[in-house]
């Protein structure tokens, strides 16, 4: 009885071990992406606009004019109210009958839902800014469509560690240089080679190797930069085009939840 | 049946074993490089000319006075013979350099004319993707222009120096020779301590400018501090001597220390200024760096002499650790 109790316990034990062992095996691989790319290939970022660092189509756009802005308003409103009616209809139609058409309706008037609340939240900012006579947006009305953006990006980074099953996906932007290297001081390379330190062994402890490989570091990484910039050098391998593929189909951000407001320090 | 058991022990014992190997290997599985020194310290760069950025020719019998003497004399009797054409080159090359400034100059301006026009919105946008095409076109052209003369003068040079370099097309593969050799043996090392992923941790890792040291902002707490002044106005205490700077010294840097530790935790600003003068690392503790690895193998393919190994490595580890 005690043999048979020890002997089913064992078999739980070595199940659990090569489950563990599996899982290990398995998720071993080591992915990297460049979200810098990855937030660039961003459809919201096809509307970003350089000089004044806002994105068009969103709450942030600057004004050219208020009335037709106005106007463009009050005409996508009668457009969304209408369609937001007709959508509830079709839910309640849905909801009646037998047809599998209920989540695509809910999705449609999801997005109805946040038109209105683009329209509102537009209308808003419009208001301010003829309060305070400007045509530019403050700064921090950015953070719905860059939170949104960011959201896109975790889901997506998320479905592609899924679908790979990845051991972890690192950032290729958390690793890369962030500015160029110094200048090689060209004086000191062009005088000593390496074959001279190589002839003479003894000049390697001088502090002249040193000074040679910190120039010739610099002097190699402004040459070959896209080779030398590139953290990983062996076994992660490289999503970004996949992420940016995924992101590229995802939907454009006109507004956010107001209470997932972020402070922008 | 005693026996029985024991061997379905010694199978547990054996996946268990087998499992915390796992857990060990799947702990260890990044390393740490800095690929550029590996790069640099490759043995065949020993042959590279940073002046002409060609691999001198290996065959090349440098030692021998008399051959070196008529290689180069040939160089500079070649190089005066095609000096009219390089310098020709080079005239039309700013030529269009200046053509490529002034259409991009027009390209704005034409911008700020068509805007004050009083014309159609339509009309205008029309005329502007209108000049933005053609001056696009012409741009190109230029460029296009441009590269094609470039690639004459490296021709012109390459005939030049090509008794004594590479030429800069063969550079080119033996610079990819080389990165595909270092490549390889990164691979090799990886595999042989069981590692997945190679790291190059020292891009992000700024370059000390000993200006900042030197440069110490005045609105610090310790510049305001009298214990502070005092230590940098004194003179330097002076071993076995009595001096009043001597009796305070340890006091004084204790008091010092103490309020280091205070204010700085507070400042965010002195993270900025940190990071100038002490490079970040991605490991803490528990890094695998394989740096030194790579360059041995490298070095004992070449089969460089033991002692030149063992230099070099010192070499290596005094310029990482400095």
């Amino acid at each position: 009885m005690v043999r048979r109790h020890i002997n089913s316990k064992n078999g739980i034990v070595v199940i659990l071990l090569l489950c563990i062992t599996a899982f290990q095996l398995a998720g071993e691989e080591i992915g990297h992406v460049d979200s810098r790319i990855c937030m660039m290939s961003h459809p919201a970022f096809q509307k970003f606009d350089w000089e004044t660092r806002r994105f068009l189509d969103t709450i942030s756009a600057p004004v050219k004019n208020f009335v037709e802005e106005y106007e463009r308003l009050k005409k996508l409103e009668t457009e969304a109210s209408a369609a937001l009616k007709k959508i509830e209809k079709d839910i309640a139609r849905a909801f009646v009958g037998n047809d599998d058409k209920n989540s695509s309706l809910w999705q449609k008037r999801r997005q109805i839902v946040a038109e209105l609340a683009y329209i509102k939240q537009r209308r808003e900012i419009l208001a301010e800014l003829q309060e305070t006579d400007s045509t530019l947006p403050e700064a921090a009305t950015t953070w719905c469509t860059l939170h949104g953006i960011e959201s896109d990006m975790a889901h997506v980074f998320g479905l592609i560690r899924q679908k790979h099953s990845l051991a972890c996906l690192l950032d290729t932007a958390a690793l890369a240089p962030t500015k160029h290297p110094p200048e090689p001081q060209m004086h000191v390379l062009n005088r000593i080679k390496l074959a001279s330190f190589l002839e003479n062994a003894d000049s390697i402890e001088s502090g002249e190797f040193a000074t040679w490989l910190s120039n010739s570091r610099h002097y190699w990484q402004r040459k070959l930069p896209g080779l030398v910039n590139a953290p990983f050098k062996y076994g992660a391998t490289d999503y970004t085009d996949a992420a940016c593929s995924l992101i590229k189909s995802s939907f454009e951000i006109k507004t956010a939840e107001p209470s997932e407001e972020k402070s922008e320090n | 049946m005693r026996k029985k058991v024991k061997i379905k022990t010694l199978i547990l014992a054996a996946i268990l074993l087998f499992s915390c190997f796992n857990v060990s290997y799947a702990n260890s599985q990044f390393a740490t490089i800095d690929y550029r020194t590996c790069l640099s310290l490759h043995p065949e760069m020993k042959d590279y000319d940073f002046v002409t950025q060609r691999f001198s020719r290996p065959q090349l019998k440098r030692d021998d006075m008399a051959t070196m003497q008529a290689v180069y004399e040939r160089m500079a009797a070649r190089q005066t013979e095609l000096k009219p054409k390089v310098d020709q080159l080079l005239a039309k090359q700013s030529k269009i350099q200046e053509d490529i400034s002034k259409t991009r100059l027009h390209w704005t301006g034409e911008v700020t004319r068509l805007a004050q026009l009083k014309i159609p919105k339509a009309e205008i946008d029309k005329r502007m993707v209108e000049t933005q095409t053609r001056d696009e076109k012409k741009l190109e052209k230029m460029q296009n222009e441009f590269a094609e003369i470039d690639r004459e003068i490296v021709q012109l040079q390459d005939s030049i120096w090509q008794e004594v370099f590479l030429s800069r097309a063969e550079t080119v593969k033996k610079l990819e020779t080389i990165v595909a050799e270092l490549d390889e043996v990164i691979k090799e090392t990886a595999d042989k301590l069981k590692v997945s992923c190679v790291i190059d941790d020292t891009l992000t890792a700024p370059e000390t400018p000993p200006e900042i040291l030197q440069n110490i902002p005045e609105n610090t707490p310790l510049w305001a501090n009298t214990a502070y002044q005092i230590i940098l106005k004194s003179p330097l205490p002076e071993p076995n001597t009595f001096t009043i700077a001597n009796h305070w010294a340890p006091s004084l840097m204790k008091s010092i220390e103490n309020l280091s530790f205070q204010h700085l935790a507070h400042r965010r600003d002195v993270g900025s200024v940190v990071a100038t003068v002490r490079p970040s690392k991605l490991f803490i503790s528990g890094n695998l760096d394989i740096t030194e690895q790579v360059c041995r193998s490298l070095f004992e393919k070449y089969k460089f002499n033991p002692y030149l190994i063992e230099s070099l490595m010192k070499g290596i580890k005094m310029f990482r650790e400095r």
